[in-house]
């Protein structure tokens, strides 16, 4: 092989390739990673807001306000059952309706209880609740209610007996994410 | 000439870098695949979302079992290996849907789906937080998959970047019981 | 001047030989190929009932096939008196893990009039159905097909059995698995007539 004799322009433009070969790999990883990087602080649970005792908040397109958080009986081997209800008032219905709905209850310590479905017999027992079929989070997202329909939700729970008064409720929303509510629980 | 043999000699380590790395190279499914978490009956192994304690290993060659309101007799061509656990979600609410009985050979065997019903299976309910299930796992495998095994729970069949918790089962198993009952198994 | 020419010419002739034979030796390859594929006899192996066939992920033997009244190995007739085809088969799972995907092996062809698709496994063992089958545990399985009213019943069935290979690793994740589904093997099986009961 013989040297070979570069030129100082030629010399000069590989010079200035190689500075820029950085700044093309940054921009076209930045390019690719946009849409993920979109997804994944859309899906993310990072900011909560606390919600005070009797007030309402937005997310999702709508106002949530938490109308009751109670113990309604037992189950064998201490466990409790929890009904949580909610009012929710539906302001942008398209967002509303973007499933899956994420209501949870949460411990000081973190753990997280989902919703479980309750025999008619636990529910049936509360005279307010007798002939009357309260739809839960999923089913009142897919039912696509109008602007400014105001709606009860409830949910049921089955947690170790004695949580009562500890745990609060939790709702993340795919149209509220990054943000989702935590609800602070009269004493 | 000794050019020659330096040129031969690069040629055949080339070659045998090329085929090790061939061979040697994790695969996507291995990369991406379950997150090992191995332990024996008796330890509570804690993983990403639940945590399991296995206790017991049971054989039998036949199960009597009340599922649905009726007497229900299963009989096998191999053993039933019946694992006695205890799961519980951690640190929320999870379903635990896959439990596998590997056998020294590596041979998986899922759970059988021949004792649907059966009282206190695990697995098929979902498990919250501080409210440990204690239950069965029952396989249904050859006589000589027994000794050696290994229990295999995960959240679904094929974990991805997930824990599987591997539980290392007796070597040297008893024999078969003709017959368990299982609502006079004792679980405690 | 006219020395450096001629190497260049030769040298270019050469490349362009060598892309030529490359080229055609693939074409001849890959026709040849295709020849071969066209030549493969159509003809499958026959399967006797009660002979053993090894099927890659299935070994299976097939017993006799038969109409009956009965949906369901233990049951009572079905009450709108239809008739069912009832094959019984041993099969055992030759792969290393819990697998259900034994309702591919058998394909009746050609088609018999009359005759419903995705026929019922049932375990004999339990006389309920079939779900999965454990690795070296084989079974004795009926399938049972329900013939639509009024239908003629077939006197002879044509079974092709398919069959798949074991990949260590696959081209997409490179995990092992079961590929090539391929008919291995036809069997032609009399259909013995409904027992005569009062």
């Amino acid at each position: 092989m013989s040297e070979a004799v570069v030129s100082s322009g030629a010399a000069r433009i590989r010079r200035l390739s190689l500075w820029v070969l950085p700044v093309a790999l940054a921009l076209g990883l930045f390019l690719q990673m946009q849409e993920t990087a979109w997804e994944w602080w859309r899906s993310r649970e990072l900011f909560a807001r606390q919600v005070p005792t009797g007030s309402a908040a937005n997310l999702g397109g709508a106002e949530w306000k938490l109308a009751g958080l109670r113990r309604v009986g037992e189950r064998p081997d201490d466990r409790a059952v929890m009904l949580l209800d909610m009012d929710v008032v539906v302001r942008d219905p398209e967002a509303f309706a973007v499933l899956p709905c994420r209501l949870v209850l949460e411990a000081p310590d973190g753990r997280r209880w989902s919703p479980q479905f309750l025999t008619p017999s636990e529910v049936n027992r509360l005279p307010e609740r007798r002939r009357l079929t309260i739809p839960t989070c999923t089913q009142a997202l897919a039912s696509k209610p109008q602007a400014g329909a105001t709606l009860r939700i409830s949910e049921g729970f089955v947690l170790p007996a004695g949580m009562n008064g500890q745990v609060r409720p939790v709702l993340s929303l795919p149209a509220g994410r990054p943000h989702y509510l935590r609800f602070e629980i009269p004493d | 000439m000794s050019g020659v043999f330096a040129k031969l000699g690069a040629l055949v380590l080339a070659v045998m870098l090329l085929v090790g790395m061939q061979r040697y190279t994790p695969s996507y499914a291995e990369i991406t695949g379950p997150i090992p978490l191995k332990g024996n009956l008796g330890e509570t192994l804690t993983g990403r979302i639940f945590s399991v304690r296995g206790d017991k290993v049971l054989l039998a060659e036949k199960l009597r079992f009340k599922a649905y309101g009726r007497e229900v007799e299963r009989d096998t061509g191999g053993v039933f290996a019946l694992v006695i656990a205890r799961l519980e979600a951690q640190p929320a609410s999870v379903n635990v849907g896959s439990a596998i009985w590997r056998s020294a050979q590596g041979v998986r065997f899922v759970a059988s789906p021949r004792v649907q019903g059966a009282p206190r299976l695990l697995g098929t309910d979902r498990l919250e937080p501080g409210l440990p299930q204690r239950g069965l796992f029952i396989f249904e495998v050859p006589r000589e998959a027994v000794a050696g095994a290994t229990l295999l729970v995960a959240s679904s069949r094929w974990p991805r970047l997930d824990t599987q918790v591997e539980i290392a089962l007796p070597a040297k198993p008893d024999i078969p019981a003709p017959l368990i009952d299982l609502g006079e198994l004792a679980y405690e | 001047m006219i020395v450096s020419w001629l190497a260049g010419l030769r040298q270019a002739v050469s490349s362009k030989l060598t892309i030529g034979i490359g080229g055609l030796l693939a074409l001849a390859i890959t026709s040849g190929q295709s020849l071969l594929e066209a030549l493969e006899p159509p003809v499958l192996p026959a399967l006797a009932a009660g002979a053993p066939l090894d099927a890659g992920r299935w070994r299976i033997v097939l017993h006799d096939a038969r109409l009956t009244t009965q949906s369901r190995p233990d049951g009572s007739p079905a009450p709108d008196g239809a008739q069912f085809l009832a094959l019984d088969l041993d099969i055992a799972n030759r792969s290393s893990e819990t697998d259900n995907s034994f309702v591919r092996v058998l394909t009746v062809d050609p088609p018999v009039e009359g005759l419903q698709p995705n026929p019922t496994f049932w375990l004999l063992r339990d006389k309920a159905m079939l779900s999965a089958l454990q690795p070296g545990l084989p079974e004795r399985v009926q399938v049972v097909w329900r013939l639509t009213p009024g239908a003629k019943a077939p006197e002879r069935l044509r079974l092709i059995v398919t069959g798949q290979t074991f990949k260590p690793r696959d081209n997409l994740l490179a995990a092992p698995g079961w590929f090539n589904p391929k008919p291995v093997a036809a069997a032609i099986l009399p259909v013995t007539a409904a027992e005569a009961k009062p």
